[in-house]
């Protein structure tokens, strides 16, 4: 089911649960994302300067370099990277702070895998100005 | 601005009750009595002005109305006297022996009249009748009555008491009437023992001691044992005004004393009241208003007895239901700050569930046919279900730690290691909550200190509520100091944040219930009002310093658990 189309989704997983990000690695992968993994801010920052990227999915509460800074540099450096903001948290304002400096969508933890493949793929595509319009609307 | 509070370990009930008892009573006694004894000592000290202006104003009348009597007496005997020089019977020619017999009216008239004779001019003796037998001729032309009695206008005289021509004290009346060329002069003498006598026939004679004195003092008559005739009194009664009142001297001994001065002769009468101190003290003890004032006392009394009993009862009932209150504002507070925790569990919990779906979907997708890949290595299910195995327990362990914050148990007075209340909060019920915020935790602990008496749960409740506000305090992360040491003989346990502090005006409220500064729906301002409350009961004390931008710091200190 692996289709050539879907090779240019590139995604980066940023959490700081380790089993989280490899066991999303690998189901992505397996839906034809080519998807990789870091467990913190800094190394995520430091991955995109080195590699292309389409989409980041980001964990807004980190130790270290929070999901909050994260995705304010990555909107600065990167202006074309959509950012899928993941959280645990139930408190709405770090979302809603999340989704004010420019993230596509956010996902409640757990997530369903089909559900983020779904958000991711309509962030790398051409929806993400649809989105920008009715935002900027 | 340090705000601090003490208090002692409680009580037990029937302690505090007692305690509570005497409070209230020793409260009520001082307010009621105290006004109580200085009315009832204003009305004694006003009963004895009374009861002594009485006495004085008694004493006076007796003195004036003997004094009356006396002069009566004295001015009668004179009458005596001027009616033998008026008696037809008597002339120049009145021989010794008729004179006997005008001696003897003399004495149907007043016992007093010691003897009578006529004196001629020159003052010479010319007839007697008396206890006296003259054997030589008689002249009183040097006496100072006869000298008195020659000076035109004066018909009378009174003589102070003296020793006369027979050596025994006496009194010389003597009247006097010119007829003819040379004048007639009667004199008589009285005898001080019958006028005394009739001193004590006078009124009042038994309430009161009567004396006669002289204008220097020198007793003339004393009605009852105060001193022989002749003698200097303790009495010197002044001249003007003509009646009044002397009080005692407590140094010379001489009692109070009334007196009032004669018209016949420049002689005072003096009254004492014949009671002894002894008479006088026992209505002063037993008085009228001392008995008023110990029964209005009793009354009081009794009504503070059964008041105090009943305001005791009500505030022990109070008190109660405050502890009551008390307790549900503490489980209260615990169920509020699970609120505050929410947020940070949700995210402990929903970790663990993200790794567990994700763990299981690698599963499925490897059971899959639509996705599983033949040349794909298969899949290691030890190493998943291991994961998903650790998962499901980290979620056990929070729930767990939950609900054994949130328990509303009895609280469990026990010797705890501070130390292992501080790390279960840093490490276990709000270490990751720490980590995600980026604050980071130094820890510097005096391990001298071995233990403090407290309830776990509570103390810990204490403590995550503070270390919640420093989190509140360091949005974007920062240093979370937490230190303890003995100061005072207490463990001091400080929690310093490097957060944005507190201004004055907020340190003043931080300690009020329901007082917070997060938005509506984020915190109940119970947290530091119930934090001081418990920290309170266990006999400890609450300090905070803080200021705009410097971070706050918050100590609690705690007594030591005897060794």
């Amino acid at each position: 089911m692996c289709s050539g189309d879907m090779d240019a989704f590139r995604v980066l997983i940023v959490d700081d649960e380790e089993e989280l990000v490899s066991a999303l690695v690998e189901r992505l992968n397996l839906r034809g994302f080519e998807a990789r993994g870091v467990t913190n801010g800094a190394d995520a920052l430091a991955d995109l300067e080195t590699t292309p990227c389409d989409v980041v999915v980001l964990d807004v509460k980190m130790p270290g370099l929070g999901g909050l800074e994260v995705i304010r540099r990555i909107r600065s450096e990167h202006p074309g990277l959509e950012v899928v903001l993941l959280t645990g948290h139930g408190s709405p304002t770090s979302v809603e702070e999340g989704m004010a400096a420019g993230a596509f969508d956010f996902l409640m933890k757990p997530v369903k895998i089909d559900e983020l493949a779904l958000i991711l793929r309509s962030a790398g595509s051409g929806e993400d100005a649809r989105r920008q319009e009715e935002r900027d609307g | 601005m340090p705000e601090s509070s003490e208090k002692g370990p409680g009580s037990t009930g029937e302690q505090r009750s007692r305690e509570l008892f005497w409070q209230t009573l020793g409260r009520l006694v001082l307010l009621y009595f105290v006004p109580l004894i200085l009315l009832a000592v204003f009305f004694q000290l006003q009963y004895r002005n009374v009861q002594r202006d009485s006495l004085r104003a008694h004493l006076q009348g007796l003195a004036e109305h003997q004094a009356r009597t006396f002069d009566l007496f004295l001015r009668e005997r004179l009458v005596n006297l001027g009616n033998i020089l008026g008696d037809p019977r008597f002339g120049a020619d009145t021989t010794w022996r008729d004179l006997s017999s005008f001696l003897d009216e003399l004495r149907r008239a007043s016992d007093a009249f010691v003897d009578l004779g006529v004196v001629g001019t020159g003052g010479a003796l010319v007839a007697y009748a008396g206890p006296v037998r003259y054997t030589a001729p008689v002249s009183y032309g040097e006496e100072p009555w006869f000298r008195e009695l020659s000076a035109p206008g004066t018909t009378s005289v009174i003589t102070a008491i003296y020793l006369g021509f027979r050596d025994k004290p006496h009194f010389t009346i003597a009247v006097r009437r010119d007829q003819g060329p040379s004048p007639v002069i009667l004199r008589a003498a009285l005898s001080p023992e019958r006028l005394s006598e009739y001193l004590t026939t006078l009124e009042g004679a038994t309430e009161v001691k009567a004396a006669v004195v002289n204008g220097t003092g020198v007793l003339q008559l004393s009605a009852s044992r105060m001193g022989e005739p002749l003698e200097a009194s303790l009495f010197t009664p002044p001249a003007t005004p003509r009646r009044g009142f002397v009080a005692g001297g407590r140094d010379s001994g001489r009692p109070d004393y009334a007196y009032a001065w004669l018209t016949e002769t420049p002689w005072a009468l003096v009254v004492v009241d014949a009671r002894s101190e002894a008479d006088a003290a026992v209505p002063v003890v037993l008085s009228r208003p001392l008995l008023a004032s110990l029964g209005v006392f009793l009354f009081v009394g009794v009504v503070i007895l059964v008041r105090t009993r009943q305001v005791v009862g009500r505030q022990l009932a109070v008190e109660q239901h405050e502890a009551e209150l008390s307790g549900q504002l503490v489980h209260a507070a615990k169920l509020a700050s699970v609120g505050e925790l929410a947020s940070g569990i949700a995210h402990e919990i929903n970790n663990p569930l993200a790794v567990i779906a994700e763990e299981v979907g690698v599963l499925k997708d490897s059971l899959d046919p639509e996705l599983a890949d033949e040349d794909d290595e298969p899949v290691d299910l030890a190493e998943h279900l291991d994961a998903i195995h650790d998962a499901v327990f980290r979620c056990r362990d929070i729930t767990r730690k939950l609900l054994t914050f949130v328990r509303h148990g009895e609280v469990k007075v026990q010797i705890h290691d501070v130390h292992d209340i501080l790390d279960e909060v840093l490490d276990v019920l709000l270490g990751n909550e720490l980590a995600i915020s980026n604050v980071l935790v130094e820890r510097s602990y005096d391990r001298g200190i071995t233990g403090i008496l407290t309830d776990r749960n509570q103390l810990a409740q204490v403590f995550v509520n503070l270390v919640k506000n420093a989190l509140d305090a360091m949005p974007g992360g920062g240093r979370l100091r937490v230190t303890t040491h003995l100061e005072d003989g207490q463990a001091a346990i400080s929690i310093k944040d490097s957060g944005c502090g507190m201004s004055p005006e907020q340190l003043e409220k931080i300690f009020m219930p329901f007082y917070t500064t997060k938005d509506p729906g984020r915190g109940t301002g119970l947290g530091l009002s119930v934090s001081y409350t418990i920290i309170r009961d266990f006999g400890g004390a609450f300090y905070v310093v803080s200021a705009p931008g410097k971070g706050s710091t918050f100590t609690v200190k705690l007594p030591l658990a005897a060794a």
